[in-house]
This record gives C-alpha cells, structure tokens and sequence, in this order.
C-alpha cells in the first residue's frame, strides 16, 4: 500500500500513528482493573482529546476527569492516573492531590504518567515532596498524531517560547518522535534541513538511523524529510492568512481542527458557541480550504449551482435506473448541501468583516504595500496605537515594518516602543525584548536583507490569479518558508543554488543528507516512476494554514511529482506568535 | 542398556519414575537437623541449622551459618549471619537468597553472601517479631506476633502490604500463599489455617474470607499451577479441593500415625506426603490411589513444575510422571510410529535391511515426520546419555527419509542436549529436565550460571545456542574487576575481551570499579562507554561533574543535563563560582538552568546572570516578577533594581523607561493620597482617562507633561474618555478649542458607533477631504448634504452617484 496515491491514503495511513497512541493509552488503563480517575494537567486537555474520545474513556472505564487545578480534591474512585506534562511547577499540586486522597483511602493505585516522557527534575522534585513511593511512575508517548489527512502534530509540545528561549531541550523529543513515524512508514531516503534548530534534530536522525534501524524499515514510503526551523522565516507568520481556511483561523481561531463560533454567524440563535470540525472529511471545505478569500464568491456560486443542477435531475429522470442513480446520489448530496450551508454563512460573515470599507481591508491593503514595495506607514501605525487597536495586531504590523525596511530608523524605534509601553503598560518592554531577540523588530543597521529576498526568491506577486502561485495564500506575498521549499523541487541544485542568500540574507544554515545509498534508491525510484514523490515537511516551531496551503497549491501544480505532509509541533498563527512573546505569567 | 520402561510404575493410569540425578557429594550430614530451602529448576540447597531440635552440635561453626550446596551437594559457600534469628529462607529465580529474620528484617544475599539489599518490614521501633513466613521467589508474606499480616510482592520494589486479620485468630497451624498472577484480584492470596477448625483466605483491601471446616488442617500445599489445594487434617486425611473451594477432587485416609513433615506436589495433580518418622513417602492419585516408598533416612521435597526433586543425605533424586512422549516409545506390547522408528534405527546398526522397510512403512503411513518430532522430544525427556543417543539417532535416520524436514528442530535440540549434559555434571549441579529448561528460558540458566561465576561455560553456552554474550560479559568483567591485580592488567583485560564487543554496558562495569575503591580504572573503564544515560550518573558519583555536564550535553538529553546541575546546586560542595565555573560557555547547560531557576531558584537566577554579565536579563526578569505582586514598595523595590541592572549594561532606552515608570507610579501613588481615585495597576493611558473621565483636568495636564505624551495621542484619549461618558457638548468644546491634530474623521467615527448621528455632522464640515465628506454623509444617510458637497465641488459623476444611491423621493439635483 502506498502512501503517494491520493489524499485519501494519506488519511488511512496516517491512522495508524493515532491507533497506535490509543492502544497505548488503553495499555496503561488495563495495569489496574475497575473504575479509573483521569487528573490531567490542563495543557495537555486539548491535546488528550486528539487521541482519546469519550467512547475510548468509556471503555477503559475511566468513570471520572479532573483537571489538575490549586484547589481541593477527592474522589471515591480508587485507581488514579494523573497525566502529567514534565512541568516541575506542576508537582507540588500532584503531592497535594495525592496527599488529600490518600487521606480519603488509604489503599488507592495511583499512577503519574509523563506525557511524552519521564523527566528526571520532576521525579525528584515528586521525592522531596515525599510522594514519590506512592505513585508509579509511567510515560505515555504521545507523539506525531493526525490533525487532518496531511496534517500531523506534536500535541504535547508547545515549542514557541523555545524559539525565544533558545531552548534546544525538546529538539531530542522531536527527533523521537520522527524516529518513531520511521517505524511505521520506512526510512527516508533523504533529510534537507535549514535552520540551526532544523540540523540538531537532522544529527540525531542520522545517528540513530545509522545505529539502530531494522532491515523491515527500509521499505521507506515516505522519500524525503525536509526539517523547517521556525526561527529562519518568522515573517510569513505575521502576515495576515487571506486563504478560506487561514482567514477562520485569524477571525474565530482554529483548535484541533475545530471553530467555536458565535451562533448569529450561522444564522442562529442563542448564547452557546457552536463547536464546527473543519477538515477534509467535509467535501466542500477539502475544496475550498485553500482558496483565496477573492475567489471563493464566484466558487461557491458555482458549486450551488451544481448541487442544485444535481437535485434537479430527479424531475428529469423518468426511467427506473435514472431514479436509482439519482436516489444514490443523495446521501452524498445532502452531506454537501448541508456543508455548503454552514460554509456560505462563515463566507458571508468574513466578507461583511472584511469587506469594502472595513478596518481590516484597510489594514490588509497597508500591509500589503508594505511587503510589495516596502512602503512605510508610520502615520497609519501610529493611528493604530492611539486607536489601542489589540497589540497583537499592532506589533504584527510593526514587526512586517521594521523586516521590509531593514529596521526602524533611532527615532522611530524609541518612539514606537515608548508609544507602546505607555498605551498597553509597562510590561511589555519585555515584550518588546523578546520580539529583538527573534529579530522582529528592530533598530537600524546596514543594509536591507529583505528586498533581495524579495526580488530572488519572488516573494510578492500580483499575478496569482492567472499563475496560480502560492503567494494567492496572502493576495500577492508568497510565505518566504514555502518558496524556500519550493526550491528544493524547482531547481536541481536545490538550496545551493541560493548559498549566498540563506548563509547571508537569511543568515543561517542548511545542509542535506543522502540516508541511502545511490543504487538502492534508483531501484526505488523506478517502482515509483508512476506515483508522486512523498515529503513530510516538519516545521520546528510551528506552522500558519496559509503555509500549509500553499503547500498543497505547491504539489497541486501541473508539473509537480511531490505530495507533502506536513507536520508541525504546532499550529501558529501571527497573534500566536507575538503572545509568545509576552512576559512569562508564571512561577 | 535395558529398557527404560523396566524402571517404571503404573499409576492410577500413568507411569512413573524415579531418577537418580546424583549421590551427594557431601558427608556427614544428617538432613534431620537441618532446615533445607531449595531453589526452583534444580538449583542450589540451602541448610540451616534447625533450632527446635535439641541435639549436640559438636562443632561451633554450623550455628548461625547458612550453608550453600548445589543439588548434588557441593559446597559453594558459608553466609554468616551473626546473632539473628531466622524464620525463613528463599530464593529468587536468578538464586539471590532471602532470609527473614525474626525482627522482621529481610536481607537478600548473592550465593558468596554479599548483602545486595535489606528491608524493614515494620519499623524498628514496634519491636515486632515474626511468628510465622512464607517466602516465594519474589516475595515475601510475614506474620507477625502482635497479629498483623504484611506482604511484599516484588523485592525489586518492596513496597510492604499490610493485610486485614480477622478479629480473633486462633492458634495458626499452617500458612500459605497464591501466588498473585493466580489470583482474580491480581494480588498475592494469603491462606492461614487455625487450630479452631477455620481456613482464612486474606486478600489484599478486602475482609478475610472465612471457612468452617469439619476438622482441624495441619498443613496445606497451593500446586504448582495455583489451581489446587491439598491439606492435612487433625483425623489424617489428605483432602484435594480446587482453589475457589468450589470442587473436591479427592478426600483420602492416609491411616498413618501423625503427621507428614511435608505435603509436596508431583506432577500435575498428584500428591507426595513424606511421614519421615515412619519411613515412608506416600504418594496419593487423584483416583484414590497410592504409591509408598520407603525411605530409611530423612528426606526433603523439592516441588518442581513437572515432578518431584527428593533430597536425602545420600542422594539427589527425581520422581516425575513420565513425559507422555516417551511412553508409547518404550512402553511394552504398545506400538507407534515413533517406536518402529526407534527400533528401526537399532536395526540399521545391527546392519539388517529390516530397519529400511520399516522406515519405508511408516513414511507410507505419513507417519514419519510425527515420528522423527517424537524421538526428538523424547530425547530431550530422557536423563539416560545413552537412551538420548539412540533417539537423536533414531530422529536422524528418520529425517534423511523425508523431504523437506525443517532441520533446524534437530539442531536446536542437539544444541539444548548439549547444554543440559553440562549443567547436569556434579560440579554444577544444575539437574535440570528439559520441561524446566523451556519454563525457566535461556536467560535464567544463564544468569544462574553468572551468579556462580561460571562465566567461562555461560559464554560457551551463548556461543552455541546464539544469544547475546553481552551480559555475560559484563559480568566476567565486574568480577575481573574486583580481583587483585593491577589498574592497567585489568583494564587491558578487558578491554582486549570486550572492546570489540558491541552494546557493552561499560558504565556498570566502571560502576563496580568505583565501588571497589578503583577510581582511576572506574573513570578509564567509562570512557568505553558509548550511552550517555550510563556514563553521565556515574561521572556524577565519581566526583567529575565537569566531564559528565559535557558528556550529558553531547547527548543532547536535559535530563542528563539536569541531573549533573541539580547534583552541583545540592551539593555543598559546590560553591556557586565553582558551578558558574563550570556551566560557562555551555550554552545548553545555561538555558537550562535558567529555566529551572525561574521555576525553583529565582534568587540563584539573579547571580547567575550577573556572573555571566547580564545585568539587562536582571532588569527583565525583575520587571516580570513585578507583575506576580500587588505590594506596590516591593514593586517600588523591584523597579529599582530593574534600573540600576539597565543602567549597568547601558541600555539606555530601558533605563529611561524604567526610571520614567518609576516616576509615573510615584505620580499615580500620590494621585490616590489626594484624591479618591484608583490608578496603580493602569497604565499611562488608561489614567489619563481616568482622569478625564472623572474630570481631574489639572492633574491630566501635569501628567501628560510630565511623561511627555504625545499631543495626537493625548486627544484620541480626550475625545474616547469624553465620548465614553457621552459628553457630547465637552466634546465639541474641545474639537473646536484648538485645531485638532488628528483630524476629525476620528470625532465622527465615534459619535457614529455611539449612535449620536446628530453629533456627527457636527465635525463633518471640519473635514478637509471632500470625498471623505460624502463619504460620512451617505453613511448617515444625509444625500442633500452629500449632493451639496459635490455641488461646491463641481464633480457631477459624484452627484450622479450619489443621486443613484438616494431614496427616489428625494429631489437631488440632476446637474451642479
């Protein structure tokens, strides 16, 4: 069974990356038998719940879930698991819990499982609390699970406040867990790796795989990893995600693949949130998630029509085959009505949002001209701030600034952040900190990177419409991650072929690794001289929707010979990313 | 050689036999004084001395001595252990002995006596003392003389289990366990029979199961397979009973005078009792049947998985039920195909053409290949050299018959013959049947040889079934290591044996290097060592946390990292210029420990970074703890040191923001003195509204002064504070007063979201662009006063528009 033949396989395969992690999960249920307790630290509640549903609680008879908070707590249930990330603020609450229970029964099974793995700071810390002996201490490897049929996340990580941090601890957890999507799918036969954080992973692949790999991994189905650290292009993540999909995920925020939305967005009523899954199983958003805002009106119109074309045809059907055809044709038709209908109501409410005269049009426009021709808008940034318009999306727009213009002139750089710490508070002059240390923002000094990115590597083209480019994800700006990819298959010399841009311009590294041998790999390539190529793409810090779309655009074009998973520690969007750069609320 | 089956007794439908494994190599003992513990899979004896009975010991050195024998008694060691009581010995599987002493300490020793582990089952200061202990190969059950019942499961991780008694315990007679993988709650089962005619089952967080029994029990045996139980009553009956009580196999009336020493299990559901004082071993069916032997010397019963191992002062023997394999091979009058086989080879040496017809009749039955697999099993079943012999021949003839024989069961099987021969030789004394040899696995076997420090045979015996050499090694090195000679003959030693060697646990050999007082050869032996995980903990112990920080951050794992920085804060030996010392330049090694610090330590977070001269990473992190308080000094107190870090790295910018906050928070802490207004916490922007809200003007004034704001900024935050207080009227005032400098769109936007339109146009005719004019006007829906502006601004396509856009009736001109 190959991985390369259509959008569909890719989701049947990759399942069993998600089976995997359940069974394991039903695993560490069955070490006790009875009723069973679930304690999790609430970060990991929204990752849990990609991998566990209520119908697998039900049976592994996990009767009860908390979430682990500073407050009191007592269960009658005997058996506990508290599902822990490796955080060591974490534990004095657990001792307590344990404590508190223990009170209640003296004969309780209690069980801390690390997600994904043991932390040795932790389990000394459970010692010195004196609660150590009353546990046992497991791991449950949560690793690459599905988010959609070409998406895979690492749930349990979030590695944003790494890329601030410089913090390189949870790079060996990423290689882990990309050994492990190995013993599933086969060894790659390539790794291209750009980005410092990109090439330590990178070694311990090529380590390991040279250590450790069985004979059976050798039938690889996926040909190519190539490694994206976050830190090398975070511009593209700032800029506003124009596609259907990026659009939801800037207005109502994405999660697990789901949208919460307000009721009247879908013409109803009432007060609650309505929980929406959008994914490829919903045949009119596999269509239209990668689509530009702009052309998305005249498709939808035509796919009403077809539908509607397609009902139609009952009443031109008079003989009994045609009657059957079409009574076969309805479930599915219904399924597409009704997702049409949800899809126009989130369409025509992103429209009225950012429609002819809204504050986001304008916002758009100016951001466009910015990375277009690095135009400056001071006056209009300024306007922003005195509007106290939310400083996520004022620091986005300052930060695109300060990249296209190759950093603010003293006077404006002082001026900006002295305007922003007296309007949002004196905190964020560690924020402002923080966005130098990613090289967001900054002061002056020598020339302008950015224009001979642009003008290299084509990152702004108006033409979209007609070419079909991957820059319609952002309505002219092609995410710089993406074109970087796109060399890799466009030219035979690949990323050599912009030495000088990515060591200077971009100022990083980039290196590529052959893992196996030529003769093997001919031998290969001519079984699969008919299929397309198979390239997981695995970004190091996160990656936007646009991203992933222009991903598919990428692999969508006439000549392309290469289909793509992506994954991704996270999912990030712009105003994800400067939050990331606030102070740290926690002790 | 006769025919086995000569030796052989019918018995209640099988056949049984009794094998002499060896004739013991010890003299002068007399078993009837000794307690005897034998380990499972024909391993090693232990004796102690038995101190009920009162007999004249001539020589000192027997008391408090456990004696260590193989089964065919050779003596390997003399554990000493001082002046303790024991209540109980065992072993483990891997032959580590477990002792329980009276004061509820258990030890568990290596075959030369070695303490590897102690536990305390109560604490020290109960006094309490064991009454009575049942030991098994992994655990632990005691009870104690103040009636309390406690449990260890697994010695690996002793955790203690105390069990629920019942109230009044009569005088206990017998005690006993189900193992826990036998039992429903998946814990171990405690039995415990009473002189008042009761049984007691107790189980782990659960009351004890009562049952009331028509006479007293004496003792009782679990079988080997946890599934029966068989016991002794007061009347001298043997009963068999299933072990939920729910079946009765067999009562039956042994009419002996007293007791058994010893109920044992043989082979499946057969059933041993050993009435020493009477000389007899009795052995009872399940079908009421009985066997007796008769022995004129005392004996103890070994229980294994596949029969019975007799101990006497003479001798080592075995009593199974005869494999069923073997029996239609041997057994008299009874032909099968495996039999024509055997004899047909026997044939064949005789040089007669008989054995090739037979071979050819049964291959014509399709009978063969049954054959040649059943003379192999036999072989492996049988304890006679030669009887193997003849069968491995006789399954090799057979085979060269058939076409297609996977061979490799031949092999293996010449290959296990071979390995049992040599474990059986006296001078190991390993007497192991092949059924035991399968339970217990390769691994085992070889870990016990280990234990005796037979490396050189272990080695030869993975060498020829094909398993990993590594722990064999490993082991043959740690004793290397801990015998004389010089660090360099060792190391050399070694090194030439295992260096070539791939996945060689280095560390756990320089681990016993250390341990031994052998520290240079310790660190030597670890720069073998390939994982970090093993190198990194013992660097650590051996005082070197510099090379283990380098090793650690060379495997890229944090909690190596970790555990060297959390060794060097812990350690009092470590003063903190030594550990910067250390972690300086260390990039990794840095970013973790700040991430651990600003968790744990902020304190030692603060000199960190001023060892490394960051002082603006101090002004930072001193801003961020600033907003984990509301007490506005030690805000006050923080800011401060914020600044002075920002002055010492001469980030000017910071150092003025920081010092211009430490004035605005002055300003607000003095605003709410004298008024009754509360600002801290807000920033300047939102005190500014505030206080134009609550009409503080004066104050307004100085502050956007004194902190220099912006006039643009200052009149966005005038005309949202007026408007949010919907003073409309001040609000005009105020456009009017002065020219403004953000135009005024921003007064008619606001008046338009507040729904004041009548308010709106009031700024529209201040605005400057025309367009922007109409733009406002269509808005709100005024087209006259649009069509005006586009009148005075002669632009007729704007007038056409906007007529288009107007309601019909209303009269807007055609033409400017």
């Amino acid at each position: 069974m190959a991985l390369n033949l259509s959008e569909t396989q890719v989701l049947d395969n990759i399942q069993i990356l998600l089976e995997d992690i359940q069974n394991e999960f039903v695993k560490i249920c069955n070490l006790v038998k009875g009723d069973i307790a679930l304690i999790l630290d609430p970060e990991l509640s929204l990752p849990l719940s990609l991998c566990v549903d209520p119908p697998l609680l039900k049976k592994c008879r996990v009767t009860k879930l908390y979430e682990l908070k500073d407050q009191d707590f007592q269960t009658t249930i005997t058996k506990l698991f508290f599902y822990l990330k490796p955080r060591l603020e974490m534990m004095s609450l657990v001792a307590d819990y344990i404590r508190s229970q223990e009170k209640v029964s003296s004969s309780c099974e209690i069980f801390i499982v690390f997600v994904p793995r043991r932390s040795m700071i932790c389990e000394k810390e459970l010692e010195k609390l004196g609660v150590l002996g009353a546990a046992s201490l497991i791991e449950f490897q949560m690793d690459l699970l599905p988010l959609d049929g070409d998406i895979l996340t690492l749930p349990n990580l979030s590695f944003t406040r790494e890329l601030i941090d410089n913090d390189t601890s949870q790079l060996l957890n990423i290689a882990k867990s990309l050994i492990k999507f190995q013993v599933f799918f086969g060894k790659f036969q390539t790794i291209d790796w750009i980005g410092e954080y990109s090439g330590i992973v990178s070694d311990i692949l090529q380590k390991t795989i040279t250590s450790s790999f069985s004979k059976k991994m050798e039938n690889s189905k996926v040909d190519q990893l190539i490694i994206f650290d976050r830190r090398v292009d975070l511009l593209s993540p700032l800029v506003t995600q124009l596609t259907y999909e990026g659009l939801i995920d800037e207005i109502h925020g994405l999660q697990n693949g789901n949208v919460l939305l307000n009721p009247e967005v879908l013409g109803q009523r009432g007060n609650k949130k309505i929980r929406i899954p959008l994914n490829s199983t919903d045949p009119i958003y596999s269509l239209i998630r990668d689509k530009n805002m702009s052309t998305m009106g005249e498709f939808l119109k035509r796919t009403i029509k077809n539908i509607a074309e397609k009902y139609g045809s009952r009443t031109s059907a008079k003989t009994l085959g045609e009657l059957k055809d079409f009574v076969k044709m309805l479930p599915p038709l219904q399924k597409k009505h009704h997702s049409l209908g949800t899809h126009l109501s989130i369409y025509q409410d992103l429209v009225r949002i950012t429609g002819g005269g809204s504050v986001l049009k304008k916002r758009i426009e100016i951001e466009l001209g910015m990375l277009a021709d690095g135009e400056k808008h001071f006056d209009y940034l300024k306007e922003l701030i005195y509007r106290e318009e939310d400083i996520n999306i004022v620091l986005r727009l300052l930060c695109i600034q300060s990249i296209v213009i190759g950093g603010l002139k003293n006077k404006q750089f002082d001026f900006f952040r002295r305007e922003i710490v007296h309007t949002y508070g004196f905190e964020h002059v560690v924020t402002l900190t923080n966005l130098e240390k990613l090289g967001l923002l900054k002061k002056k000094e020598g020339g302008n990177t950015f224009n001979s990115l642009r003008k290299n590597l084509k990152l702004f083209d108006d033409n979209f419409f007609k070419t079909n480019d991957i820059s319609l994800v952002h309505s002219g700006y092609a995410p710089l991650s993406i074109r970087l990819i796109q060399k890799l298959f466009d030219n035979k010399n690949g990323w050599k072929s912009i030495d000088d841009l990515i060591k200077n311009n971009l100022g990083t590294n980039y290196g590529s690794i052959e893992l196996v041998p030529k003769e093997k790999k001919s031998q290969n390539s001519k079984i699969q001289n008919f299929t397309k190529k198979l390239c997981l793409v695995f970004f190091i810090g996160g990656v936007t929707y646009a991203e992933i779309s222009a991903l598919r655009i990428l692999s969508q074009r006439e000549n392309s010979n290469v289909e793509f998973i992506i994954a991704t520690t996270n999912m990030l969007n712009g105003n994800q990313l400067i939050r990331t750069s606030f102070p740290e609320k926690e002790k | 050689m006769d025919n086995p089956s000569l030796t052989w007794n019918e018995f209640d439908r099988y056949f049984y036999e009794k094998h002499d494994f060896y004739q013991m190599e010890w003299e002068d003992i007399d078993l009837s004084n000794y307690i005897v513990s034998a380990s499972r899979f024909g391993g090693l004896l232990a004796l102690i001395l038995d101190d009920s009975k009162v007999i004249q010991i001539n020589s000192v050195s027997v008391k408090h001595r456990i004696f260590i024998y193989t089964s065919s008694g050779v003596l390997i060691s003399q554990i000493d252990y001082g002046n303790k009581k024991v209540k109980g010995v065992g072993w483990t599987l891997d032959e580590r002995l477990l002792v329980v002493y009276e004061d509820c300490s258990v030890m568990i020793y290596d075959i030369f006596g070695e303490i590897i582990k102690t536990v305390l089952m109560t604490q020290e200061k109960d006094q309490e003392l064991v009454y009575r202990t049942v030991v098994w190969e992994n655990g632990i059950v005691i009870l104690t003389k103040k009636d309390r019942l406690l449990v260890i499961e697994s010695m690996d991780d002793p955790k203690i289990m105390e069990y629920t008694l019942p109230l009044k315990l009569g005088a206990v007679t017998a005690m006993e366990i189900i193992l826990p993988f036998f039992t429903f709650s998946g814990h171990t089962e405690v039995l415990i029979s009473t002189l008042d005619n009761r049984l007691y089952i107790l189980a782990e967080k659960s009351e004890p199961l009562e049952i009331e029994l028509d006479e007293g029990i004496v003792d009782l045996v679990i079988s080997p397979t946890g599934k029966l139980l068989a016991y002794y009553t007061t009347s001298g009956s043997l009963y068999v009973v299933s072990t939920d009580f729910e079946k009765n196999y067999l009562k039956f009336n042994c009419n002996t005078k007293g007791s058994p020493k010893q109920i044992s299990w043989c082979s499946g559901d057969t059933v041993l009792l050993n009435f020493e004082k009477n000389n007899l071993l009795l052995m009872v069916g399940p079908s009421q049947s009985y066997l007796q032997y008769y022995y004129y010397e005392p004996i103890h019963l070994v229980t294994e998985i596949d029969g019975t191992r007799i101990i006497s002062n003479t001798k080592c023997e075995f009593l199974r039920k005869v494999p069923e394999v073997i029996v239609p091979i041997f057994q008299l009058g009874v032909s099968s195909p495996a039999a024509f086989l055997y004899d047909a080879s026997e044939a064949f040496l005789n040089v007669t053409s008989k054995g090739d017809e037979t071979i050819r009749m049964i291959l014509k039955n399709r009978e063969l290949t049954l054959a040649v697999d059943n003379c192999l099993e036999a072989a492996g079943h049988s304890f006679s050299l030669e009887i193997q012999l003849k069968l491995m021949r006789a399954a090799s003839l057979g085979k060269t018959y058939l076409d297609g024989y996977y061979h490799d069961d031949f092999g293996i099987m010449a290959k296990d013959l071979r390995v049992l021969n040599q474990v059986k030789t006296f001078d190991i004394g390993m007497c192991i049947t092949y059924t035991q040899y399968k339970k217990m696995g390769v691994g085992l076997l070889i870990e016990r040889l280990v234990n005796r420090r037979f490396h050189y045979i272990a080695l030869k015996i993975c060498e020829c079934l094909a398993e990993s050499k590594d722990r064999v090694l490993v082991r043959w090195a740690c004793d290397k290591v801990k015998s004389s000679g010089s660090d360099e003959d060792i190391l050399n030693s070694i090194v030439s044996k295992l260096g070539k060697e791939k996945g060689i646990s280095f560390a756990s050999i320089a681990s016993v290097a250390y341990s031994e007082g052998k520290k240079k050869l310790a660190i030597k032996l670890l720069d073998h060592e390939n994982s970090a995980s093993q190198q990194v903990p013992l660097l650590i112990n051996m005082q070197k946390p510099e090379r283990a920080l380098i090793k650690a951050i060379e495997s890229g794992k944090a909690d190596l990292i970790y555990l060297v920085l959390l060794h060097m804060i812990n350690d009092p030996d470590y003063s903190e210029e030594k550990l910067f010392g250390i972690i300086q330049n260390k990039k990794i090694a840095i970013n973790l420990f700040v991430k651990y610090c600003k968790k744990k330590d902020p304190g030692f977070l603060i000199k960190l970074y001023s060892e490394l001269k960051q002082p603006t990473k101090i002004g930072l992190f001193k801003i961020v703890e600033s907003y984990q308080t509301n007490d506005f000094n030690e805000i006050m107190k923080l800011r401060n040191v914020s600044s002075m870090a920002f002055s010492s790295s001469k980030n000017t910018f910071f150092k003025k923001m920081t010092d211009e906050n430490i004035k605005f928070l002055n300003f607000q802490k003095q605003l709410e003195e004298k008024t009754p207004l509360k600002v801290i916490g807000h920033t300047i922007n939102e005190t500014l509204t505030i206080l134009i809200k609550r009409e503080y003007y004066k104050e307004a004034k100085r502050l956007k002064k004194m902190f220099s704001v912006p006039n643009e900024r200052f009149w966005w935050v005038k005309m949202k504070a007026l408007a949010s207080k919907h003073r409309w009227k001040e609000l005009f005032d105020f456009a009017n007063n002065e020219k403004s400098p953000i135009g005024y769109e921003p007064f008619v936007d606001i008046c338009i979201q507040n729904s004041v339109s009548d308010q709106a146009l009031k700024y529209i005719p201040k605005i400057k662009e025309p367009i922007t004019k109409v733009k406002y006007y269509l808005k709100l829906k005024k087209f006259e006063l649009a069509a005006n502006v586009a009148i005075s601004q002669k632009d007729q396509t704007l007038l056409d528009d906007i007529r288009n856009r107007a309601p019909k009736n209303l009269k807007i001109p055609h033409n400017i």
